[in-house]
Formats: C-alpha cells, sequence, structure tokens
C-alpha cells in the first residue's frame, strides 16, 4: 500500500506550519502586495469628441455618457459603486471642461481643481488582458467599440474623437506608455494628433525672440499618430520656465503654439485637437438618428501630466 | 500503536510545541520591541491650514511624544512651542498630543515652509505650510487715499495715454474736442475737428472710433471714419490720424476707401492686409496702445492685435479666434469691418471666416487688457469650468501661464501678501466696474478685496501689486484705500500711475478724476 502523507494526522505538519506562521507573523518585513499579483494595467479614458461641443444642451454630454468595458452592462468592474446602484464610468458633462475623463479628479467633481492638478492623467488600474471598451453618448446612444489588449505595467490613455471616414463615424485613438526612471534635466513630451482635419504635422522648439531652435519632431505625424521626444530643460528660465512649441505642416506655416512647464524630469502628453477648418458633423441623438452640427475651426492643445 | 511508539509521538509533539512557543514568545518580544520604536517615532493629524500669516498660531495634533525632547522646526528653523496639552476627540479611544507654536517672520515667508517634528530620535517631515506676510507689510510705506484732481469736462470720456505723470486726455464726441487735464486740475482743449485738414483738404470726423496720446504727450493718434468735401457718394472713408501736440500738425497716416457698393467689397479690395502703412487697408480701430518705443498697438474691433511699428510697418500680430466671438452667420458691420462678399453665395464672410483669412497668430482666445513694457498680454478665460487668467508672451504669441481666480472662502482673512496660488483677492473680476490693472515695472496694480455698496457700485478694497516673475502678490499699501465718499461705478477704470506711484482713475461714473495719495 502506497503511504499517504495525512495532513489532519501528522503532527509534523501542522507543527511546522505553525511554526513558520508564527514566524512570520511578527516579521517587520512586508513585501508590498500589488493588486492581481502586478498584472496590472492603468486606464485613463477621454471623450475627445468635438462635435457635442456645438450641439443643443440636449445634445451635448450632459447625460449618460458613458464608458461600458466587455459587453456585460450589469457586470463591469465599476457597477454598484458605494452600493448606489450609480454608474460611475460617466464622462462628466460639464460645460467648458477641457478633459472630459474618466476616471475624474478625486473630488468627482471637475470644479473643485486643487493647484496642485496640472492637467493631471488619472488612472483606472485594470487586470491585464483582453478588452471590449464601449463609448455611449446622451442616453447610452451607441458611438463606438474597440478591442484592445492591455499589457500589464503600461498606461493607456483612450481618447474618443471624431473619425474623418465619415461625417458621424468616431474612432478611439490609443496612446500607451510606459513608467521609466525620471531623468533629471528633461521633459519627455507624447505628442498625440487628435484633429481629424489638420493633416500632416511637425512640432519645433522655439526661442525666447520666438525663433526656431531645433526640430523637436523627426518625422511629421498625422490623425491618431503619436511622436514621443525628449527635450533639454536648459535655457529655459529664460522663457518663463517653459518649453516652447509650435506645430506647423512640414515646412511649412504655423498651425499652433503652446508652452511647456519645463519640469525637470516630468513626462506629458500634449494633445494637438479640434477641426481646423469649419466642418460639418452628425450627433447620434438616438440609436437610429442623428443631428447635424456646425463644429467651429478650433484647432487647439492640452497639456496633460503624465508622471513625475 | 503500541503505548511505547505512542509515548514517543507525544514526546515529540511536546517538544516541537515547547520549540514553538519559544520561537513565539521570541517573536513576540520582537514586536513588542518594534512597537516601541513606532511609538517613539512622532505621528501627526495632518488636519492644520496650508496657510499661516505672521502671528498666527499653528496647531498640531498627533503622537507628539513631548516629554521625549520634542523639537519641531518650521522653514528649517527651530520654533519655540507655546504649550503643549493633549486631548480626546470624540468617540475616540486615542489620546493626542496638542502643540501651539507661534509663526514668526524669522520661519521665511512664501511657499513650501517645510515642518519637521523631531521627537526622542526620529524624525518626520510633516506637510509644508505657506507663510504669508503680516497684513500691514506693504510695497509703499503709509496708507493711501483718493483725493480728487480735476472733473471732467460734460460729455468728455478719457482716452488711453500712459504718460507717467497723470495727466489725462478725454474727448468729448458730440464737439469734436480733445482735452488736456492735467495733474493741477487745469483744462485745457488741444485738439479740435477745425485741425483735420489734408492732402484731400479738410474733413469732418462722422464717427470717432477710437484715440489715444503717446507716453511722451508728443502726438495724439486717432482712427475715426470721416467725410472729405469732394467726397465719392459710394464710398466711405477711414482714417487713421497722428496729430502733432506741440506743432499743431496733422499726418494721415492711412486713408481706406470702402466702398457701399456689395459687389465692390472683395476680398481683394480689402487687401493688402500688411505692409507699409500708408499702402494697407485699415478700417474701424477700436482701441488704441501706443507703447513708449514708438510701437502703437491697435485693437480691430476685440478681434486682431496689430502693430505699427516706429518704421511705419503695419502687421497683423494676434488673430483671436475666440470660439465664443465666432458666427457662421453673414458678418454684420457692427460685427467686422470691412465686410467681404463671397462671390459663389454673394453673401458676407462669417466671422469664421475672417479670422480663417485674415493673418496673425490665431489664439483660440481674446484679450481684457497688456502690459506694453513687459509685453505680456492677459486674458480672463474659461477653462475647466473655472475663470483663470491667462498670461500670453507677446513676442513669441505663446501662452505661458494661467492663474486660478481665487477669492476668499467663509471665515477666510485677507491674504493681500501671498504667493499667487494663495492670494485671495480674486485676479479676475467677473461684473463691472472690471477694474482692470495698470502695468508698472512688469507688474500689475489694481484695486482687489473690494466692498461693494451694491452690484456695480465699489466703495473701497485693498491695493495689490501682483509680480508674475516672482509669483507673488504684495499689498500696495497699509491697510485698505479710503475711498473718502468716491465711488467706482460700472464704466470706471485705472488711467495712469505716476513716478511716486500714485494711481489715477475715474470715479463717479467717469465724471472726476482722482488720484492717490498718502494719508497725512
Amino acid at each position: 500500500m502506497r503511504k499517504e502523507l495525512k495532513l489532519r494526522n501528522n503532527p509534523f505538519v501542522v507543527v511546522t506550519m505553525a511554526v513558520a506562521m508564527l514566524l512570520t507573523a511578527c516579521s517587520k518585513d512586508l513585501p508590498d502586495v500589488l493588486p492581481a499579483n502586478g498584472e496590472v494595467a492603468y486606464v485613463n479614458f477621454v471623450n475627445a469628441g468635438e462635435a457635442f461641443l456645438y450641439g443643443s444642451q440636449e445634445d451635448m454630454l450632459q447625460r449618460e455618457n458613458r464608458i461600458y468595458v466587455n459587453d456585460s452592462i450589469n457586470n463591469a468592474p465599476f457597477d454598484s459603486y458605494n452600493h448606489q446602484g450609480r454608474y460611475p464610468a460617466e464622462f462628466s458633462g460639464e460645460n467648458g471642461l477641457d478633459i472630459r475623463q474618466y476616471p475624474q479628479h478625486f473630488t468627482g467633481n471637475n470644479i473643485i481643481v486643487d493647484n496642485s492638478a496640472q492637467g493631471d492623467v488619472y488612472w483606472l488600474p485594470v487586470h491585464a488582458g483582453d478588452y471590449r471598451f464601449i463609448y455611449t453618448s446622451r442616453d447610452r446612444t451607441f458611438l463606438h467599440t474597440t478591442n484592445t489588449s492591455v499589457a500589464r505595467g503600461t498606461y493607456y490613455q483612450l481618447y474618443l474623437v471624431e473619425s474623418p471616414e465619415s461625417e458621424e463615424s468616431y474612432t478611439m485613438v490609443e496612446a500607451s506608455m510606459q513608467q521609466g526612471e525620471r531623468v533629471d534635466g528633461q521633459i519627455t513630451i507624447q505628442f498625440v494628433h487628435l484633429s481629424p482635419d489638420a493633416g500632416q504635422v511637425e512640432v519645433y522648439r522655439v526661442d525666447a525672440e520666438g525663433n526656431e531652435v531645433a526640430a523637436a519632431t523627426d518625422i511629421p505625424f498625422s490623425f491618431s499618430e503619436k511622436a514621443t521626444i525628449s527635450l533639454p530643460i536648459e535655457g529655459a528660465e529664460t522663457t518663463f520656465n517653459r518649453i516652447l512649441l509650435r506645430f506647423r505642416t512640414p515646412g511649412g506655416a504655423d498651425l499652433h503654439a503652446l508652452s511647456v512647464p519645463a519640469k525637470s524630469g516630468a513626462v506629458y502628453t500634449v494633445l494637438l485637437r479640434g477641426f481646423a477648418k469649419q466642418t460639418e458633423r452628425k450627433i447620434k441623438v438616438a440609436n437610429q438618428s442623428s443631428i447635424g452640427v456646425t463644429v467651429l475651426p478650433d484647432l487647439r492643445s492640452t497639456v496633460r501630466r503624465v508622471f513625475y | 500503536m503500541d503505548a511505547k511508539q505512542k509515548y514517543k509521538t507525544m514526546n515529540h509533539i511536546l517538544y516541537t510545541l515547547g520549540v514553538c512557543l519559544l520561537l513565539s514568545l521570541n517573536a513576540c518580544k520582537d514586536a513588542d520591541a518594534f512597537y516601541e520604536v513606532l511609538d517613539a517615532q512622532p505621528e501627526i493629524v495632518a488636519d492644520y491650514q496650508t496657510l499661516y500669516m505672521v502671528g498666527d498660531t499653528l496647531t498640531i495634533r498627533g503622537r507628539l511624544n513631548p516629554k521625549n525632547n520634542l523639537l519641531i522646526y518650521i522653514g528649517n528653523i527651530p520654533v519655540e512651542i507655546l504649550e503643549t496639552t493633549t486631548e480626546t476627540p470624540l468617540n475616540s479611544p486615542l489620546t493626542l498630543d496638542v502643540a501651539k507654536i507661534r509663526i514668526t517672520e524669522a520661519m521665511g515667508i512664501g511657499r513650501d515652509r517645510t515642518i519637521r517634528i523631531t521627537s526622542g530620535s526620529s524624525s518626520i517631515s510633516a506637510p509644508a505650510i505657506e507663510i504669508v506676510g503680516d497684513a500691514n507689510a506693504a510695497v509703499l510705506e503709509k496708507q493711501l487715499q483718493l483725493v480728487k484732481v480735476a472733473d471732467i469736462p460734460d460729455g468728455a470720456l478719457p482716452i488711453y495715454s500712459r504718460n507717467g505723470k497723470g495727466n489725462v486726455y478725454a474727448w468729448n464726441n458730440d464737439s469734436k474736442k480733445l482735452f488736456r487735464i492735467s495733474t493741477d486740475g487745469n483744462t485745457k482743449e488741444v485738439f479740435t475737428e477745425a485741425n483735420c485738414v489734408d492732402a484731400h483738404g479738410a474733413f469732418t470726423l462722422a464717427e470717432f472710433n477710437a484715440g489715444a496720446v503717446s507716453t511722451d504727450e508728443h502726438y495724439f493718434y486717432f482712427s475715426a471714419k470721416v467725410n472729405e468735401q469732394e467726397q465719392d457718394r459710394t464710398l466711405e472713408l477711414f482714417k487713421l490720424g497722428r496729430f502733432d501736440l506741440q506743432s499743431g500738425e496733422l499726418t494721415i497716416l492711412n486713408r481706406t476707401e470702402y466702398s457701399l457698393l456689395r459687389s465692390r467689397r472683395t476680398l481683394a479690395a480689402a487687401q493688402p492686409f500688411e505692409g507699409k502703412v500708408g499702402d494697407v487697408k485699415i478700417y474701424r480701430i477700436t482701441a488704441l496702445y501706443p507703447d513708449s518705443k514708438g510701437n502703437v498697438y491697435f485693437s480691430l474691433m476685440g478681434r486682431f492685435l496689430t502693430q505699427l511699428d516706429p518704421e511705419g510697418n503695419y502687421s497683423y500680430r494676434l488673430n483671436f479666434a475666440d470660439k465664443t466671438l465666432m458666427s457662421t452667420m453673414p458678418a454684420t458691420d457692427a460685427l467686422f469691418l470691412p465686410l467681404v462678399n463671397n462671390p459663389t453665395t454673394n453673401n458676407y464672410y462669417s466671422t469664421v471666416q475672417i479670422h480663417q483669412t485674415l493673418p496673425g497668430e490665431k489664439l483660440n482666445y481674446s484679450m481684457n487688457f497688456m502690459d506694453l513694457e513687459a509685453m505680456q498680454l492677459y486674458s480672463k478665460v474659461y477653462n475647466a469650468g473655472r475663470i483663470t487668467l491667462r498670461v500670453t508672451d507677446m513676442v513669441t504669441r505663446i501662452p505661458m501661464a494661467e492663474y486660478p481666480n481665487r477669492g476668499r472662502a467663509v471665515g477666510e482673512a485677507i491674504y493681500a501678501t501671498a504667493s499667487l496660488t494663495s492670494f485671495n483677492g480674486n485676479l479676475v473680476r467677473q461684473v463691472a466696474p472690471y477694474l482692470d490693472p495698470i502695468s508698472s515695472n512688469g507688474k500689475l496694480i489694481s484695486l482687489y478685496f473690494p466692498s461693494e455698496e451694491q452690484r456695480g457700485a465699489v466703495v473701497g478694497g485693498v491695493l495689490c501689486e501682483i509680480d508674475f516673475d516672482q509669483q507673488k502678490a504684495t499689498r500696495y499699501a497699509p491697510g485698505t484705500l479710503r475711498f473718502n465718499d468716491y465711488v467706482l461705478e460700472s464704466f470706471d477704470h485705472l488711467l495712469d500711475i505716476d513716478d511716486e506711484g500714485m494711481l489715477y482713475m475715474t470715479v463717479n461714473n467717469r465724471t472726476e478724476i482722482v488720484k492717490t495719495n498718502y494719508i497725512p
């Protein structure tokens, strides 16, 4: 007969376990415990749709503008927040809000932003893996679905934005980043092109007189594309401690200018967004109907602080 | 199992349990020792304010172990602890130590004053505070009051003139006369319509759009729709003039014809936009701002900022393509001049098309006031649902900074001397009188913390100097500004600042000019 190890009847095993437990019980060096054993990815959803800003009050993103994860509405990770059955994965419809993101500021109120907030990106930790993200507009009108795989230790900014394909289609632009070591003496900027009609752009840096000092991005990039650069902050004291940048068409006319804080080691995302020309778009107001809006030219940028 | 074996096993278990007990006792001794270390370490409830004035009392609560050689450092200075007590918060099993500290100037004025608490052999850092200067620390030494300079002649309104002496120029649009009101209260007529003579003969001012006097009081610049004697009846005429206040000579810098016929209001007719001032097309200028270097800046109906340099070159600097100012409907002459006809639709260009077609660096906001010495432009903008003050560098034409519009919370003291993030006097005033600041040496000075009799009537306040370079605000004079029964109404505004730092402004709905003066 095979000899079996019976746990319950074996005092040595029990005692050894007890000793081990006792020894660890009073241990002073507890290791950090990461959720999901470190299999964590981070996401930040942004409704960067431009047409909504021109709809009537009714068509703007005031009502139940949401993000669903996978297609099981009842089973989403943010369901039943605070036992109130409220769905917190909602974008704010606050008028004049520059970034409609989820998660929002910790107070849950975009009006109350403390002075330390510098366009900070807030992250929702999720288990790494495959997801289906479903964006809806007012009254849960279906807008766009995207299937994405999120990898551990990676930070994803997911922008819902008008697609140039048709006047009522949307697309999701994904900008991902990994957190590297902080590098002092420079800033890192990830440019994300979210303007459906601005065409190819490149970025260059200017000095205090407004003269070009260096090309910042080597390769021009167009809608939905990204370009990441690192710039030394040396000399920024002559420019209000900011790094001055201009977008232009490749080798051509200036489109837009901005400045980014020269904060040593910081990592930013800069969005080029809005339409460059007056554009006719449609806003879905129900799953079968839409209304037309005229979007005004408003090519602009938004600086978001990602790390450090 | 026989008895011997049973005994052996029992023995074995007892032995192991004994070892186990010893180990566990030892383990708990370790833990106890560690708790002692933890207990000796100070720990605080970080519930104190983030900002204190010199003279305020800062209360720190927590496990401070006052008997264990408690030392507190603020801004790296060891501080005197006024008293230590204990308290037990409601429904809490804990007893907290309470230490009170008087904030002194030695701890350093400014942001990020670090707090370090040392007790026994451990030391912790607590959230830093900001220390603001005491209420009476100010730029000027003595308290100020408003005293009368002169009445503004009936029907006249002050125009832009930053001469640094407090002399005020006022235009009467009915009699078409310019008055100079000097600081001694004397009022003199310096320009009338009779001076309007040029190569095309005498002309009248049908519509005076803007005027300003240069910083050296040498020139009076004006923009007007005019009528010439031999004028073509299908034309309107706009002139930009420069009148020499010393020699009495008038120079017409630009004369632009504007056809009354829609078909002739073409894009070509509106050009050239830029070039030599005599050659370009300039229509209605709504504000003129001469600087001390011989440049003149023009606001074109709040939509464009153009510049005339000392060499006579006229160029578009900024194009305020502000969404809230634009519409897709055909423009009207109240919105912008010139109107440009689109031959395909036979409609006038919309303001969207105007901003897309005309030159100038596009900003998606507009301007409220400028500092022509520091070359900065200030805009009140809505961002994330809040109004902020945005600073744009006029050289690079790039926005550089944005400041929150912080007001006083209920029961909060006046932080007039504080960092810009803590200054609670509202950098942006959203109701009339707007009290837009006046610039001086790269700083802005205005009345903040206004006390209002009713909406739109300011009867008191604190003058403050805002320094964007140093990121701080400083009370301009001790105490509050004594108004002496003058009232700032909807359209009253600051006019000038002289060498002694005295401010000039209109009061009582632009009927009088007052200046600040030390209270003897």
